[in-house]
């Protein structure tokens, strides 16, 4: 076990270092000059020299990485030039550790900004998790428990049409008339959990459920497949054949080890979530990694984009590793070696 | 296996359980596999409804461009006078329902809805049939080649899958799209302002993304067809690999291609809607699903029907690709007791 | 060459132009609120909300008419300033009069007043006013705002055209400039090379001319950090994407202040709302959105809805804005070198089309000049005699008389929004009809800058917007058409089309030197028929404004000459 943590964890790093050297790859590489798109109308050719330099721009691909890297573990200055951080003294920023990169434009270190957002993506996401769990597994269960009769059937169908109606499409009905032309809710507007509890869960409630619904749906399909296959195992036959109480059995047995795979889908959802709901925040107008991430790419702030693409894989990868640590915890047939 | 859902993606997984290949092992009663699959798909109306609906609208978005030509259809045809409410939104029934608009009208410029949707219907699943294909090809192939080649082979393409699919592909299709139309434009050598460049590019980055779902998929079935003895069989024949991974392999694979196909086509349709309603997607005057969304949205509540009309379109589509597929996996799962 | 802020329409540039016609109404609406009449008194919090982001709150890089006005009201104070709401006029504000001109304008001397005081309590000095014109010369880290300083000063120019002075940080040059502006105790004197004779007017239009303390400037890092010299100063730290808290500055003196009344106690400045997100919240009118306003023009989409409400008529304002949106074909590209192409390319434009795209009468105006129709330099012009709707017949006609091979295959460039994309689709209908084959490009993103990269010196045609910076002929026309000032190897510069005709250049050329402020402005607007005729630019519309505002707002007013927003003048919550 530990030392399969300790693999695992390696394969982590190995992962980000190369999920991070493609992505630098892709944005810095391309054709445009990344100095170029530092400045809009106006813009006049020394001043992208400066901020090719203030921004290390200036040198190789691979050192900027490295820089990069560095920036993750020890505090970054920019300008990032000896040369005019001497010249002006004054205007030297400094990038704290974990240091992700600074946007000229937004006049702020991507760290500041990913602290400023990713709140309110957890929250999102968050919220969304606890329902789509709650709905999305009870309704699975109820329905593989209830196979081939009506309840099935019209759980299965409505979990079919919340799969397939896009995410935009629902949060603008919620949003549109639910918020808007029934007054049931106020209009969405993010507060932090730390301001007021209460008009925090209120402000997701509508961007939570728009989320959860696609999600719920696909995990009652989950849930459902997965207890059905599990309840036609052989051990669930023998312990009815024992006379172990249905309602046991379904609790004891079934249920548990149909749990597993969902307990791994769901990390792995969240884990993703975790990185922005591009969509549904943008729907709502809340500020998130996503509707950031989105704002960076109409202005072309390619340290933004850089940062929050990372710490979008990032997540993803640490999920993907702490599920699997879990399911060995939770299996007991799986071994981790 | 365990597809994870993210519906939140532009590009949404397929959907659960796996589908196990079928083979002349499952043949009861001399009945072949094939045969079994049809009587059990003649029997379940809901599929067969959703079958019709899904040719229905192919067959509509291949015609579509000859409809317009022979006038049928009319998207670009514009009727100011039918749009002179306040803030240029349709007067009449239902945001202008009439014989000549069945659907009504665009407000700002009194485009016949039901044309735009139409032809709208051809562009998206112009866009996500490409799509499906590059995932098709690109998948099986990577899958083939994983799950038959073990040991090294099979790790590194397996870590790439991981790799794919960690990236927030939304974001990447997003922040990609300016340098990667212009790329895709200058090899095709056309101008980047052409919807051909788009519509590749929307194409390439929603299959590349999709593709690993495939690859695991069918690494998976190969990794329990390859102990077979057809395949040990040809192995110790002295058969090359290529040869095993198409001659043998493939036919067996038929069945979770088929099924995942149907099932990812309309996660594309979906997607190619959701980039429209982010704003990346086919120029104007072409009319595509995402692109009438992206504008219809605003118009929610003073023209509901402008709103309703496309989106249920998108729903629709998507449902009967959906139900399509789920119809084809239960027939053709040899565990499924229809009862 | 301010811009709008993004609304719904999200077009034009512009800024401070007189509109006589600011009140012009319709469905009812006014410019003022009905419930102005109600005595205002201190107190309370006013609610901004806007979309952003903020594009820059240095005075000196500020050219957002939206923003100018927010902050020449609320932060900035100039030597002069415009009164409040509408029949606005040029009053003192820092000096104590309009300042006097000699030498036939080359010569502008203000005096400040006494007790003028900075945020931190310090008096507003002579050197204030002068470092804050010394600062738009450094070019490489003023960007973005208007650089009419640089040509009017006396200040010699290299042989390359730039001015010998480099501005205060390197202090290249700082000798030149020092004899340009001098300082005499509180009086501030300041040499042209040629005359500026509404320099008065400028400053108060624009906040270039605004003082600047020199101990506060770290260059582009102190674009937000705001000093406030008005009634209010900032809170905190300012956020483009998210706004910032306006608060009351102590050391603002209102005894020296006749303009502003500064009623409210706080401004809470929010951005990042969607424009149909502000139109709802405004529409529903709860809690504090009672106290809201907001620069972004209601989505046409929402405009129904609006009107459909007797009580939000009562808190709407329809105001024509100074902006016009126009079309400029790429004299350099393959097929619109030919100006008979380019002839028959704006007969087949189909104004009316576009008006109905962009939400109807509400939204937009058709023009057939640059100048906008309340600037002294109007002047209709139609040389081809084509009706709003465009002649694509007409147009075909002109192609084939001219020989020109059909049909004409053209890429147009425009700016993407939902109305614009709609109202491009109906040009390239007309457009097509006439013999042309459009291809529509539309651009998400860095419009302004993409297309005046030499990367798209080959489109065939752009969109653009623009409003005058104060109402004059030579705020509009030299810096779009004038391709002397504007086209260099880096690309087109303001002259998106390339657009450099001799008679033009000559004719603004002898326009400057004409002394008759009335001649002066009737030579712009010969210039401007003059480029229209010879299909330099197809002049689109005239912007309109649909503005709401929360019921609990009083004295709300729109200002005719800083760009047809908010006043905060006189604006008030209790």
């Amino acid at each position: 076990m530990f030392f399969y943590i300790i693999r695992r964890l390696i394969s982590v790093v190995v992962m980000l270092l190369i999920i991070s050297m493609a992505t630098f790859l892709l944005f810095f590489a391309a054709p445009e000059d990344p100095a170029r798109l530092t400045c809009g109308k106006n813009c006049t050719p020394a001043v992208i020299e400066g901020n090719r330099k203030a921004l290390g721009y200036d040198k190789p691909l691979a050192v900027q990485y490295a820089k990069f890297v560095q920036g993750i573990f020890v505090d970054r200055k920019y300008p990032d030039d000896p040369a005019l951080q001497a010249a002006s003294p004054e205007i030297v920023t400094t990038c704290e550790a974990p240091c992700l990169g600074y946007s000229v434009m937004a006049h702020k270190s991507v760290t500041e900004i990913v602290k400023d957002t990713l709140p309110v993506s957890a929250s999102i996401a968050l919220a969304a998790f606890v329902l789509w769990m709650l709905a999305g597994v009870s309704g699975g269960i109820l329905a593989a428990l209830n196979r081939g009769k009506w309840l099935d059937r019209v759980i299965v169908g409505l979990a079919l049409i919340g799969f397939s109606l896009p995410t935009f499409f629902i949060g603008l009905l919620l949003l549109t008339f639910v918020a808007i032309k029934m007054k049931l809710v106020d209009i969405p507007r993010f507060v932090p959990i730390t301001d007021d509890p209460l008009a925090w869960a209120q402000s997701l409630t509508l961007p939570a459920i728009t989320l959860a619904m696609v999600f719920a749906a696909s995990y009652v399909r989950l849930t459902r497949a997965y207890m059905l296959e599990t309840m036609s195992e052989d051990y669930i036959r023998t312990a009815r054949a024992k006379g172990v109480k249905e309602s046991t059995v379904i609790r004891k047995h079934g249920l548990r080890a149909a749990l597993t795979p969902i307990v791994t889908a769901a990390g792995m959802d969240l884990g993703g979530l975790l990185g922005g709901a591009v969509i549904t925040e943008q729907v709502f107008g809340f500020r998130g990694l996503g509707y950031t991430a989105v704002r960076a790419i109409e202005t072309t702030d390619l340290p933004i984009i850089v940062g929050i693409v990372i710490v979008a894989s990032t997540f993803v990868v640490v999920a993907n590793l702490v599920v699997d640590v879990l399911y060995g915890v939770i299996d007991p047939r799986v071994r981790l070696t | 296996m365990s597809a994870p859902a993210a519906p939140e993606k532009v590009q949404p997984p397929p959907p659960d359980a796996a589908v196990s290949a079928t083979d002349g092992a499952v043949a009861i009663k001399g009945r072949t596999p094939w045969e079994i699959v049809r009587s059990r798909l003649a029997r379940d109306k809901i599929t067969m409804t959703a079958f019709v609906f899904s040719v229905l609208i192919v067959v509509v978005a291949a015609t579509s461009p000859f409809m317009v030509k022979l006038g049928w259809l009319r998207p670009d045809d514009f009727n100011p006078a039918l749009v002179q409410g306040l803030g240029s939104l349709p007067e009449g029934f239902a945001g202008g329902i009439s014989r000549d608009h069945w659907l009504g009208v665009e407000p700002g410029t009194g485009r016949d809805l039901f044309s735009r949707i139409v032809t709208g219907i051809t562009t998206s699943l112009t866009v996500a049939i490409l799509a499906t294909l590059i995932s098709v090809v690109l998948g099986v192939t990577l899958g083939l080649v994983a799950g038959f080649s073990k040991g090294r082979l099979d790790w590194l393409i397996s870590r790439f899958l991981d790799l794919v699919l960690s990236f927030p592909s939304t974001l990447m299709l997003l922040s990609l799209g300016p340098v990667l139309v212009s790329r895709i434009a200058s090899i095709m050598g056309i101008s980047s302002a052409d919807n051909k460049a788009k519509v590749a590019f929307m194409a390439l980055v929603l299959g590349f993304f999709g593709h690993p779902f495939f690859a695991r998929i069918i690494r998976g079935q190969v990794l329990s067809l390859r102990e077979r003895e057809f395949v040990e069989a040809a192995r110790s024949l002295g058969a090359r690999a290529g040869r095993i991974y198409f001659k043998e392999l493939l036919p067996h694979l038929w069945a979770p291609i088929l099924v995942y196909t149907t099932l990812i086509l309309p996660a594309n349709i979906s997607a190619e809607a959701a980039l429209g309603f982010l704003g990346v997607g086919i120029n104007p005057p072409t009319a595509s699903l995402g692109a009438i969304l992206n504008d219809s949205v605003a118009y929610a509540i003073p023209d509901p029907a402008y709103f309703i009309f496309p989106g249920l379109t998108v729903f629709l589509i998507v449902l009967a690709f959906n139900l399509l597929g789920d119809g084809l996996r239960d027939a053709l799962d040899p565990k499924a007791d229809r009862s | 060459m301010m811009r709008t802020k993004k609304g719904a329409i999200g077009v034009a540039l512009g800024a401070v132009v007189a509109l006589a016609a600011a009140a012009c109404s319709s469905g009812g609406s006014t410019a003022t609120s009905s419930s102005s009449a109600a005595a205002a008194t201190k107190g309370g919090t006013i609610y901004m909300v806007n979309l952003g982001p903020q594009e820059h709150w240095d005075p000196q890089r500020v050219y957002i008419g939206a923003d100018i006005e927010f902050a020449s009201r609320v932060m900035y104070r100039s030597l002069t300033t415009y009164t409040a709401g509408k029949d606005s006029k040029v009053v003192p504000d820092l000096a104590t009069d309009t300042g006097t001109m000699s030498d036939g304008g080359k010569t502008w001397k203000f005096t400040l007043k006494d007790g003028v005081k900075w945020e931190d309590g310090q008096d507003i000095k002579c050197e204030d006013v002068k470092y804050g014109l010394s600062r738009t010369f450094a070019q490489d880290v003023i960007t973005g705002g208007p650089n009419y300083i640089i040509t009017f000063l006396d200040v010699p120019s290299a042989a390359d055209g730039a001015s010998v002075y480099k501005g205060p940080y390197t202090k290249e040059g700082q000798a030149e400039f020092d004899k340009a502006v001098t300082c005499e105790g509180k009086t501030i004197t300041i040499k042209f090379k040629t005359p500026w004779t509404d320099f008065n007017v400028a400053t108060a239009g624009l906040l270039a001319y605004a003082p600047y303390r020199a101990d506060k400037d770290k260059g582009e890092a102190s674009d937000y950090a705001i000093f406030s010299s008005g009634p209010y100063k900032l809170e905190g730290t300012f956020d483009k994407d998210k706004g910032g808290k306006f608060v009351r500055n102590p050391n603002w003196d209102e005894k020296t202040d006749t303009v502003r009344k500064a009623y409210p106690d706080v401004i809470q400045y929010d951005l990042g709302v969607q424009g149909d997100t502000i139109y709802e919240r405004l529409l529903a009118d709860s809690g504090n959105d009672k106290f809201m306003v907001t620069q972004g023009s209601a989505p046409p989409a929402k405009l129904a809805q609006i009107a459909a409400d007797a009580n939000v008529m009562k808190r709407t304002v329809n105001p024509t804005s100074p902006y016009t949106d126009y079309i400029q074909p790429n004299v350099k590209s393959a097929a619109f070198t030919n100006e008979k192409a380019r002839q028959a390319f704006a007969m087949a434009t189909n104004k009316d089309a576009y008006v109905t795209a962009l939400g109807g009468t509400q939204v937009a105006l058709t023009t057939n000049a640059m100048c906008n129709k309340e600037l002294p330099c109007y002047q209709d012009s139609n040389p081809f005699g084509t009706p709003a709707k465009g002649d694509p017949e007409a147009a075909k006609k002109v192609l084939t008389d001219a020989g020109i091979a059909t049909p004409v295959n053209i890429t147009v460039v425009y700016r993407s929004r939902p109305t614009s994309d709609k109202a491009f689709a109906a040009l390239k209908s007309d457009w097509d009809k006439a013999g042309f084959n459009v291809t529509l490009e539309p651009l998400t993103a860095k419009y302004y800058a993409t297309i005046q990269s030499p990367a798209y010196a080959t489109k065939d045609a752009f969109w653009a917007g623009w409003g005058a910076d104060w109402p004059s002929g030579s705020t509009v026309l030299p810096p779009l058409f004038d391709g002397r000032v504007n086209i260099s190897a880096g690309g087109s510069g303001q002259d998106y089309g390339y657009f450099n005709d001799a008679e033009v250049n000559a004719a603004i050329d002898k326009a400057y030197t004409i002394t008759d402020a009335a001649e002066r402005e009737k030579a712009w607007g010969a210039i401007d028929a003059m480029i229209v005729k010879k299909v330099g630019v197809i002049p689109l519309i005239n912007q309109k404004f649909t503005f709401t505002f929360g019921s609990g707002v009083k004295n709300f007013e729109v200002n005719s000459l800083m760009g047809g927003y908010v006043d905060f003048a006189n604006i008030a919550v209790k």
